[in-house]
């Protein structure tokens, strides 16, 4: 036996499994159908955004790669909702989307363990305890574990208009032959469509009719390695414009040419991420939609148009995109499409990302139903790192919904299923006010230290942190700050009341419109520890939301509970004449852990379960 | 970050096939007693004991007249009923035995049952089959038991319009708005980039200040539920010698009163339920009363303090013009409701204020029973009356979520922190209706019941 684990795909996923696996100490090889294609970015030129942001966080917590990817390659960076709440801030970060995928793809190269080889897999089956995973090239390697990350590739086609071709994403080869392997094994396939923008040449853009948007000044970093570190001096901004009237009119009068509206297109689409032409249907009332102009990198002309996204010919997109304020003599580069491929039912999975059935099989990322890079990336780094618990014989590592935006991911895939391409946002997290982008490290680098994909270095540095965080909450409850005219005048210009009599510096911290960075001039000599800003910023937020935490804390609680009451392997459901047939049916299929992961699976209703509940009682 | 504990947790097998029995009507006599069996050997155990050999072929929802016998000799004639699955209660083979209404007969019918292969039902145990056949969700099961325990029968309504899903209805409502108010909050933050239609604070502050009021509205009538619930805890004060007991006597006549003791305590200790019209009276502690006739001073005063503190109604019966100042200073402060009676109506011609009435010669009681109805029900149509003690605790969680959303927003946090407690509000409104399952609802609901339901 070669290797140990197969991965199958080198996209965001495949790359995290892959890495994960092999710094775990199993030897690794990596299928992509073109090494070109490894970590490239198909759609979007960013990284992060809203929970999004919070997923690479909690990546890095653990030990992936994503976030120092990013981190190397971003043009520029900005903090998302910093209107709002803690819990809801969210990095993103423009990528130079060439440099992405080179770095990712020579970090794979410098791996111990891990091979890269160029191939399409037609074909996985099990023998034993070991699979036989073939290559187009008539080749058979065997694995004890396979990690399959096909992404968008499997019996994918492109549509533009009435033009099909039976390709992946940007041109590469489609998998022709995996989906039906796989359904050797019992997985059960659906169809499911996205799309992608035209690119466009910078040259013939006109900026002035439209609003640049620069990144943050200071320090914004993805990894919590790079904490305090000036990523990147120079920002490229991105610019923001408007569809017009025209742009509605031309897509209208073409309508019947779009292969949602013609029928061409079979796969489902997600509602949230709409085509150009689904937003004009929808939003008819609405005169103009928002576009923003994103460069794909700093050593290419070619800018990525987001919100247009449209699988109209491609003689119509030339018009339309023309449309556009700003874009009136644009030449496209590249066309729109938009893109149908096979993915599985994941309800098949277990919280480990492994098939329920076949032992050592696992998937991970698109081809699971969700749609985004950085969701594929986070199943990645799961399944890679319980594939090789597999084949060394450990406990598979499985986050729950309380510990981060990763465990609400992979529970909501493999028990509520999806019918539409899966995008992570925060309102899907029930605890979100502990799942925050800024203590990921907290929830998550014990995690990764303990299964070895955090060195110990690095622990030390984070145990460090820890530690003075906890002595400045104390130190912020004990220290008396007094009323001078000074703090008074800031803190009436800061929006607040001045104080009549010396106040706790906790007090203070209470009130929305202070931290102790703004408040550090009123504070006299201060310990060293709390010159670091990161700490300073956690220690505001402790004391701020103190009470909020402690509610949410309750609410873990009350989830943990009914994630205890554990259900029998072998508890037949088909008897239970109390729970209706389709619940009964669904909970045969999807067999739950405990009654909190039943009371999740669509079509399994309270009562349900509360039948269920006073059975397990019985 | 906690470890999961997890128990072991074993399950029995569950026979859902075993048959069992129990006496559904009240251990008091009355004409007839019912006793209820529900299994798969409902039938063939009745066979071996009935006389009626036509019972042999029971045919579903037919009466059966005949002798229950033991060892050859007829215990009592009685009249049989079954009702064959699902066509049940259960949704099992039900049969019910309906004998004379003596406790001890009905004893022995059940003795004879159980040595015939039934077992003896557990509280609850004949609804909990019922929710587990899937015959009735969870508020339904919950409703059945209001009804059973329902002192009034305005409680009876109220439990009975649950049963239909009044309460549901209303709860959904308010559940719809506070979802939609969480969307718009929720959109706002999935797409901060995007220039929609965003639920700012201030109007989503609003919003939950509108609904907090209907939920305030609705636990002001949970007080009212109680009471109709359970009764409305009365009592009678005064000085000695006003005419306490005649005036409580006056009361027992009037209908037929329920005495029953109070679980745990001695004999002494007395509930008596009495029907007013609507409403029930639950005269607590009588003996006491019956006493106080003959008592000092001081312990009347000391009656009107606890009254005060535990009472719904207190009857404060005078004695022609004195007032008493002592307990006057007493009941200033009380959330009871007092009805001051003028007792002696009849030796008595000059006015003194309150209701006055004559224990002797039952003159002004009627009044006084109008009074007592439209001081409790008044106001009362249509409303729907949350009388269960889980569903108020759970208005009233809902109501500290909302009013914290509220400090929230009024605080100047992001809309992050806001979410947070309506969805917790959201989520406590889903307990009462089961559209959410509490971890522990099931344990309460079926804890509640009596023996025979």
């Amino acid at each position: 036996m070669e290797y140990c684990v197969c991965v199958v795909g080198g996209g965001h996923a495949g790359c995290e499994a892959a890495l994960a696996a092999a710094r775990l100490g199993v030897t690794v090889c990596l299928f992509a159908i073109n090494l070109d294609s490894i970590a490239f970015m198909p759609c979007n030129p960013n990284i992060g955004g809203t929970s999004k942001g919070h997923l690479v966080r909690e990546l890095d917590a653990l030990g992936g790669e994503m976030g120092k990817n990013i981190d190397k390659t971003l043009i520029q960076v900005r903090m998302l909702n910093k209107s709002k709440g803690e819990a809801v801030h969210s990095l993103r970060a423009q990528a130079d989307k060439h440099n992405y995928a080179k770095e990712m793809k020579f970090t794979l190269e410098n791996t111990e363990n891990l091979r890269i080889r160029q191939a399409e897999i037609v074909g996985i089956c099990k023998k034993g305890e070991t699979f036989e995973v073939t290559t187009n090239f008539g080749e058979v390697f065997f694995f004890k574990a396979v990690v399959v990350c096909a992404g968008t590739y499997l019996n994918s086609r492109c549509l533009y208009g009435e033009t099909v071709i039976n390709s992946g994403p940007n041109g590469f080869l489609p998998a022709a032959r995996l989906t039906d392997s796989l359904r050797g094994f019992g997985v059960e396939f659906m169809r499911f469509k996205t799309g992608t923008p035209a690119r466009i040449d910078r040259r013939t853009i006109d900026f002035s009719k439209m609003t640049p948007q620069y990144g943050d000044e200071g320090c914004l970093a993805f990894s919590f390695e790079n904490d305090g570190v000036r990523l990147c001096a120079e920002q490229t901004p991105c610019y923001l414009t408007y569809t017009t009237e025209e742009t509605a009119r031309v897509i209208r009068e073409n309508l019947h040419l779009a292969p949602m509206y013609s029928g061409l297109a079979t796969g489902t689409g997600a509602r949230y991420c709409p085509s150009i032409e689904d937003k004009i249907v929808r939003f008819a009332d609405k005169p103009t939609h928002q576009v923003f102009i994103e460069p794909e990198g700093t050593r290419t002309n070619e800018m990525y148009v987001q919100g247009v996204s449209t699988s109209l010919p491609v003689l119509v997109q030339k018009i339309m995109y023309q449309t556009i304020v700003g874009l009136e003599n644009c030449r496209i580069t590249r066309p729109a499409y938009a893109i149908e491929y096979d993915c599985i039912d994941a309800t098949a999975l277990a919280n480990t990302l492994g098939h329920k059935e076949v032992a050592g099989l696992f998937f991970a990322g698109q081809i699971n139903g969700s749609s985004g890079y950085e969701e594929a990336a986070a199943q990645g780094l799961i399944a890679g790192i319980n594939a090789a618990a597999f084949v060394v014989g450990k406990e598979p590592v499985v986050i729950d919904r309380s510990q981060g935006y990763i465990g609400v991911l992979i529970d909501d895939l493999v028990t509520k299923g999806t019918n539409e391409p899966y995008r992570m946002m925060t309102s899907r997290a029930e605890y979100r006010l502990l799942l925050r982008q800024d203590n990921a490290d907290s929830r998550l680098t014990p995690v990764g230290y303990r299964r070895g994909l955090i060195n110990s270095d690095r622990y030390q540095k984070f145990r460090d942190k820890m530690d003075s965080v906890a002595r400045g909450v104390k130190w912020a409850n004990a220290l008396s700050v007094p009323a001078t005219e000074r703090l008074n005048s800031f803190l009436e210009n800061s929006g607040t009341a001045g104080i009549k009599n010396a106040v706790k510096l906790a007090e203070l911290l209470r009130r929305p419109e202070l931290s102790v960075a703004t408040l550090l001039p009123f504070l006299g000599e201060i310990p060293d520890y709390l010159e670091n800003l990161t700490i300073q910023e956690q220690i505001t937020i402790q004391i701020k939301y103190e009470g909020y935490i402690k509610r949410q804390i309750e609410q873990v609680e009350r989830f943990k509970k009914l994630e205890t009451r554990k259900i029998p392997k072998d508890f037949d459901y088909s008897r239970q004449k109390g729970i209706r047939i389709e619940a009964r049916q669904k909970l045969s299929k999807i067999k739950p852990d405990n009654l909190g992961q039943a009371s999740r699976i669509s079509g399994v209703s309270p009562a349900d379960v509360a039948v269920l509940m006073v059975l397990l009682k019985t | 970050m906690s470890l999961f504990l997890c128990g072991e947790i074993t399950i029995k097998n569950l026979k859902m096939s075993d048959t069992i029995a129990q006496i559904v009507t009240p251990p008091y006599p009355g004409a007839v007693g019912i006793i209820r069996l529900s299994g798969d050997g409902s039938v063939p155990v009745v066979q071996k004991i009935f006389s009626n050999k036509s019972f042999r072929e029971a045919e579903s929802h037919r009466a059966y007249y005949g002798y229950i016998m033991e060892g050859g000799t007829p215990i009592d004639e009685v009249i049989v009923l079954a009702m064959l699955a699902p066509r049940s209660y259960t949704c099992e083979d039900v049969v019910e035995i309906q004998s004379h209404g003596n406790i001890h007969l009905l004893r022995r019918i059940l003795d004879v049952l159980i040595a015939g292969g039934a077992r003896l039902a557990e509280a609850g145990e004949f609804t909990k089959r019922a929710f587990l056949n899937g015959r009735l969700d969870l508020t339904q099961a919950e409703a059945v038991c209001d009804i059973i325990n329902a002192a009034s029968k305005s409680a009876q309504t109220a439990g009975l319009r649950r049963l239909q899903g009044h309460l549901r209805g209303k709860i959904s409502n308010i559940r719809q708005e506070i979802i939609a108010l969480v969307a718009e909050i929720e959109v706002s933050i999935d797409y901060p980039e995007h220039e929609m239609e965003q639920g700012n604070i201030e109007n989503a502050k609003i919003r939950a200040e509108k609904i907090l009021e209907e939920i305030r509205e609705m636990t002001k009538n949970a007080d009212i539920g109680r009471v109709l619930q359970y009764g409305i805890e009365t009592a009678i004060i005064g000085k000695p010698n006003v005419g306490k007991s005649s005036v409580l006597n006056t009361i027992l006549k009037e209908e037929r009163a329920i005495v029953t003791e109070t679980a745990g305590t001695t004999r002494d200790t007395l509930t008596e339920l009495v029907n007013i019209g609507e409403v029930t009276l639950r005269l607590t502690d009588t003996a006491g009363i019956r006493e106080t006739s003959d008592c000092i001073e001081k312990i009347g005063v000391e009656r009107a303090v606890l009254a005060a503190k535990n009472a719904d109604l207190i009857l404060w019966v005078v004695d022609g013009a004195q007032r008493d100042a002592d307990i006057e200073n007493v009941l200033k402060d009380t959330d009871a409701k007092v009805i001051i009676l003028s007792n002696k109506s009849d030796i008595r011609t000059e006015c003194v204020g309150g209701l006055s009435v004559s224990a002797k010669t039952g003159a002004g009681f009627d009044e006084l029973y109008k009074t007592i109805n439209s001081m409790f029900l008044d106001n009362l149509t249509d409303i729907d009356v949350v009388c269960d003690k889980r569903h108020i605790e759970l208005l009233d969680k809902t109501a500290q979520a909302l009013a914290d959303a509220i400090n929230t927003a009024n605080l100047g946090f992001g809309e992050d922190f806001l979410t947070q407690d309506f969805v917790n509000a959201y989520k406590f409104l889903g307990e009462i209706i089961g559209a959410e399952l509490g971890d522990d609802v099931c344990d309460t609901i079926f804890a509640k019941f009596c023996v025979g339901k």
